[in-house]
């Protein structure tokens, strides 16, 4: 299958076109949204960051922002700042224009303020969009696709349809070449052993198993007397036994081949084949990581009916269950209970991979359509 | 719905019931096999497709999810009651 993406300037390939909008800081949120009515054609960035914590969350939200700016399925990006935040415009700015992406700036603080930021943020967002319209596709390589792994709203079949067939697809990815993403630290937990022994070298393996040690404490320590919900009675009714066989039923998703790399959040992957980033197992933040990260597009399996999708990526939402896929039509991508029945795997694998291509060169998924951006930074600590 | 059972993976010893099924009932998966449930088991819990012995492996997905607490014939519940945890964290 031929893809077509955007050759980027610091060598990356991205699939989608998009010209991004980003406040600095929260204060400058209202600006962003107003020049995002003005243009509904940009993506607009806001976030409740920028200011006000510590340096080690300054850090990771600078991380997580620039990661998202310079993704390449942007073409450009406006930032706008107040002025005396942490994280200013011309710092973002510059950081971005670093990894040669066309990035502008404004500081509202400097153009005298909310009315004339918004005027100018739509006249240099009109050329950065009419900038974008003159980048064409040009063919590129499955090696070079980064396709991130997530599940949200799960149900007794997500684990026996859904992520199965995801875990088909990251393999496929793999053997040609490509990137296949696991997130969710929390959803690994009970598994180590396994994630361990798939490790290409003892010292991923290591990383792993410390990595899924530490997240069981974290679960301990905030969820306290809570810390069973991590499987509940609601999974255990719907035939779960443990906290293995839970866990296996999500890990799935990443497919058999060898784990290559173990990343922390909102970092870009070095190796290629499967790789693990460190998130929360809360979608929202989880996706949002991984597409700093870089993830082209996001195979997101469903058994309640999760909606979500995001600003800059695609997401593919795979329904677990007819019910559901028939019930959400408008928000469903494929129906993966048709292995079941209708179709076995292989198939069920070649049309993900067929629609997975599609997605890519251009067709809109349903979050697309409904544009269900939705973005959470992850954060460590309290603001003050 | 044409089938009643699905195995996650050939090398299982379990496979997932996909509707409410009752003692004496026969299930057939698309793969062809054909097993009578012992017990009633509850819709998407797990059936044993083959005897497993006392400490012996419950495998999904390929992989070892537990160690077996009795002995279980074929056709009988997998659950809690009868599944020792391998390899948990906690």
């Amino acid at each position: 299958m031929k893809l077509m993406g955007y050759r980027r300037e610091d060598g990356r390939v991205g699939f989608r076109n998009h010209v991004v909008v980003i406040s600095s800081v929260s204060c400058a949120n209202a600006v962003v949204d107003a020049v995002g009515r003005a243009l509904p054609d940009v993506k607009i960035i806001t976030h409740a960051e920028g200011c006000g914590r510590g340096p080690a969350d300054v850090a990771l939200t600078y991380r997580t922002m620039l990661g998202l700016c310079t993704h390449p399925n942007v073409a450009a990006v406006l930032v706008v700042g107040l002025g005396c935040e942490f994280i200013t415009a011309p710092v973002l700015a510059q950081g971005i224009a670093d990894q040669k992406k066309r990035v502008e700036h404004i500081v509202m603080q400097d153009v005298g303020g909310s009315a004339q930021a918004i005027q100018k943020g739509i006249e240099i967002t009109g050329d950065l969009l009419a900038y974008a319209g003159s980048l064409k596709r040009e063919e590129c390589g499955w090696d070079e696709v980064v396709l991130g792994l997530e599940c949200g709203g799960s149900d007794a079949l997500s684990g026996i349809t859904a992520n199965p067939l995801v875990g088909g697809v990251s393999d496929r990815v793999v053997e040609q070449g490509g990137t296949a993403m696991l997130s969710e630290t929390t959803e690994m937990i009970g598994t180590a052993h396994i994630l361990a022994r798939r490790s290409a070298t003892h010292e991923i393996a290591e990383q792993i198993e410390n990595l899924i040690e530490q997240q069981n404490r974290k679960v301990h320590d905030s969820l306290g007397d809570m810390a069973h919900m991590v499987i509940s009675p609601g999974n255990v009714e719907g035939g779960l036994s443990n906290i293995v066989e839970k866990s296996l039923g999500c890990i799935v998703k990443g497919g058999t081949t060898p784990l290559n790399e173990v990343l922390e959040y909102a970092c870009r992957p070095t190796k290629k084949g499967f790789v693990v980033m460190d998130t929360p197992g809360s979608d929202i933040f989880s996706i949002t990581g991984m597409s700093a990260g870089g993830t082209h597009a996001i195979l997101f399996t469903t058994g309640r009916g999760s909606c979500t999708g995001f600003p800059t990526v695609p997401v593919i939402k795979v329904a677990s269950n007819t019910t559901l896929y028939e019930r959400m039509t408008g928000d469903m991508d494929y129906n993966a209970a048709r292995i079941l029945e209708e179709i076995s795997m292989e198939e069920a694998t070649d049309e993900m991979m067929q629609m997975l291509a599609g997605v890519l060169c251009g067709e809109p998924t349903k979050a697309e359509i409904n544009r269900q951006d939705i973005l959470s930074i992850m954060t460590m600590t309290e603001p003050f | 719905m044409k089938y009643t059972l699905y195995l996650t993976h050939p090398e299982d010893n379990t496979g997932v019931v996909l509707k409410p099924t009752k003692k004496g009932e026969t299930l057939t998966s698309k793969t062809g096999l054909t097993l009578v449930a012992l017990d009633d088991i509850p819709e998407n819990n797990k059936v044993a497709t083959a005897d497993i012995k006392n400490g012996g492996p419950i495998m999904k997905y390929g992989e070892v999810i537990g160690t077996a607490g009795e002995d279980i014939k074929t056709g009988s519940w997998v659950h809690t009651h009868n599944i020792k945890p391998e390899g948990a964290a906690s």
